[in-house]
């Protein structure tokens, strides 16, 4: 499990890449990877390309990342799922409250 | 030379958090040697760069020494071998427990010329648990080189024996605080309800306090809910979410609020208390037995299934809502799906623990596996169906692997009879002593438009032990008489609205409108309940301020005093009877003894009797 951000200054959207299995062993890097930015963006995605498993408590994560962004006015994308990871989205209908790719 | 005790000892605040040695920080030094000894010279000079050294000269004074409560205890302990001699192993092990506890090193001194067999005395010595030996003479800087060693080693070993214990005190109070948890939850889920004869449930708990929470209730018309949950992360984190969850589960289930209500009810309450990041994954389904029908509401928990009697076809219900606890507000999805089931058709409810257990290959029991084992089970008895499913589930993850995190559970539709004498069976408690009381309730505009009364007056009767069986006609005669009365009476429908096409739309939309345009008027409620062990009666009445109707004519429809003046099929006074509200009547004619309007129509008067 590895967690890097890059920011996007074109789209003013910060990039988040999760890397191996997203669960409890990520909490710690993946808020810092959003919080105590200098220039907060307006966007943000959480790539996924590279998450082989997502348990509940990333969905909770990532919940906590919607709250940070502004909670119903936030603009978050979760792209590049592979099939477990997507099936886990829809099985929680994560699909309301973020926009998955 | 042997300094006193309460100043040698005193020279830093804790004594035993030295890791070096220097002038600044001074290392308390407990020698055991003759007088006028090599290693009593040898020491003497440590002395004079500053480290309070004791001397003491027999091997007893040292065991009455760190035996001593009152002694502040040393940082190093140095034995001449001499001293000790033949009994070394004897000596180390009397006093060793005590420097233990404080990981006070012991460190042996061999002298030169001495007489004793000085190998064999620090072999016995080191095998009982002295850290090191030093043969002398040595220089004075190596010797404080291999006291500091021993005490940063000894430093070490204090640090994670403190680590531990810690670690330990906060195990031990991370368990205590779950079965307080687990206690306060049991007592929240009280009868839990899972017993029923109709439920069959596999919950194996990973930790003191699982995640997964199995919740069961009768409803007061003769119905049942059951609701499984999942709560992200374990022990206390879910404690905090479980509690509250069953106690509205249990309240609202009881009182007779609609399935949707409870569902808003809840996922308000745990968005409220639990952070952000907390949230339940639920399934839940409200059992009609009367009417054989199930609405199932399924949020974030795997696909629910129903298994039909004789049919090897597995339906499944798929999560279509987001989880309880997430987003709040009244536009939440809490909207059930309805679904006939047969007597002997079984509904099954999962958390993804059973999908996820895995066999020593790595792989995982999943859903098509799953569904298989629940479809053979379609010609079976349900009692040994789900321990067949269970078994398969076993089977798989093999001996190796531990089911840890499982939670299945197994609902059969049957018969309302026999889920009233399930019921009845589970309750135990009967009051047999007689009760008389008469109980008066008047709703006006501003509660009208904002509360139901039905569930607190059902709530009233239904404190009474002896009438708790007949939770459903009681259910019955109190809706309807207040669904009349507030409708007809009050909002002046007519239910013959509902004949047109979109007419049910119609006349509940008119319905809300008049509600929240009522400024006047009310309903009153008046229950008289006389009753002891074997048997009683209920009297209620319900009197509205509306204008009445023409209920002469209705009663004379519905018990015509001729009955052959009503043609065969009944149809042409069902029809005309439809124009009026003569279908909840008819109903309540047949779950009272008596019916009767009084005044213009806007009194009505029903009594209920019971015997045993």
């Amino acid at each position: 499990m590895a967690i890097s951000a890059k920011m996007l200054d074109a789209e003013n959207e910060l990039v988040i890449n999760v890397e191996g299995r997203f669960d409890f062993s990520a909490h710690q890097e993946f808020r810092s990877a959003y919080e105590d930015l200098d220039h907060p963006p307006q966007k943000y995605a959480v790539d996924m390309s590279d998450t082989t498993y997502l348990d509940s408590s990333a969905l909770g994560m990532l919940l906590l990342l919607r709250d940070h962004a502004g909670g119903d006015t936030s603009s978050i994308r979760i792209v590049n799922c592979n099939e477990d990871v997507r099936k886990i989205l829809v099985i929680s209908n994560f699909g309301r409250l973020f926009t998955i790719q | 030379m042997s300094l006193p005790v309460s100043s040698a000892y005193s020279s830093s605040a804790d004594p035993r958090s030295v890791s070096a040695l220097n002038a600044n920080n001074p290392v308390n030094v407990l020698l055991l040697a003759a007088e006028n000894s090599l290693a009593a010279s040898t020491l003497a000079q440590l002395t004079a760069s500053q480290h309070p050294l004791r001397i003491l000269h027999r091997a007893e004074q040292l065991t009455q020494e760190l035996d001593s409560e009152s002694t502040e205890l040393p940082d190093i302990v140095l034995v001449s071998v001499d001293a000790i001699a033949d009994r070394a192993g004897q000596f180390i092990d009397a006093f060793k427990s005590r420097l233990d506890a404080w990981s006070i090193p012991i460190l042996l001194l061999a002298e030169p010329s001495s007489g004793v067999d000085s190998n064999a005395t620090l072999l016995d010595a080191m095998a009982a648990g002295a850290q090191d030996f030093i043969s002398l003479p040595i220089d004075t800087a190596l010797l404080e080189a291999k006291i500091a060693a021993q005490l940063r080693n000894s430093q070490i070993q204090r640090t994670v024996q403190q680590q531990h214990q810690l670690i330990a005190e906060n195990h031990d109070h991370l368990i205590h605080e779950q079965q307080l948890a687990k206690e306060v939850f049991d007592k929240v889920a009280r009868d839990n309800g899972v017993d029923m004869a109709n439920i069959r449930h596999w919950l194996s708990p990973i930790a003191v306090f699982n995640g997964d929470v199995l919740l069961a209730a009768p409803t007061p018309n003769g119905g049942l809910v059951v609701l499984l949950g999942d709560f992200t992360g374990h022990g206390l984190a879910a404690a905090i979410g479980a509690i509250p969850l069953a106690s509205t589960f249990y309240g609202m289930v009881e009182k007779g609020f609609t399935m949707q209500d409870i569902i808003k009810e809840l996922n308000n309450k745990l968005y409220q208390l639990l952070p952000v990041s907390l949230f339940c994954c639920a399934s839940m389904a409200q059992f009609n037995f009367e009417q054989g029908s199930v609405d199932i509401w399924n949020a974030g928990l795997p696909d629910c299934y129903i298994l039909r009697k004789g049919s090897p076809v597995v339906e499944v219900v798929s999560s279509n809502a987001l989880a309880l606890g997430i987003v709040g507000g009244n536009s939440f999805d809490a909207q059930p799906t309805r679904f006939h089931m047969a007597s002997g058709d079984r509904l099954y409810f999962l958390s993804d623990g059973v999908l996820e257990a895995t066999n020593s290959a790595g792989e995982q029991f999943g859903d098509q596996r799953l569904k298989d084992a629940i479809a053979e089970q379609h010609s079976k008895d349900a009692q040994s169906g789900f321990s067949a499913i269970k078994q398969s589930v076993e089977a798989f993850i093999g001996e190796h692997s531990r089911a840890d995190d499982i939670s299945l559970v197994e609902i059969s539709m049957v018969d309302a009879a026999d889920f009233a004498s399930m019921f009845e069976s589970g309750k135990g408690h009967r009051s047999d002593d007689p009760v008389s009381w008469r109980f008066q309730y008047e709703a006006r505009p501003a509660s009208l438009q904002y509360q139901d009364p039905v569930p607190l007056l059902l709530h009233i009767l239904l404190e009474v032990p002896n009438l708790r069986k007949y939770s459903g006609q009681l259910f019955t005669i109190i809706s309807e008489l207040y669904n009349n009365a507030l409708d007809h009476g009050l909002l002046g429908l007519a239910s013959g609205l509902k004949q047109q096409p979109d007419g049910f739309a119609q006349y509940y939309e008119m319905r809300q409108q008049r509600l929240r345009e009522l400024d006047s008027g009310s309903v009153s409620f008046n229950l008289d309940y006389q009753g002891d062990a074997k048997a009683g009666e209920l009297i209620v009445e319900v009197i509205d301020t509306g204008d009445g109707f023409n209920h002469e004519a209705l009663l004379a429809q519905l018990n015509p005093v001729d009955v052959n003046s009503t043609d065969v099929d009944g149809n042409s006074a069902v029809a005309s009877l439809d124009n009026l509200h003569g279908r909840g009547v008819k109903l309540l004619q047949s779950v009272c003894h008596k019916v009767e309007y009084l005044g213009c129509g806007n009194h009505v008067r029903v009594e209920f009797h019971w015997s045993s």
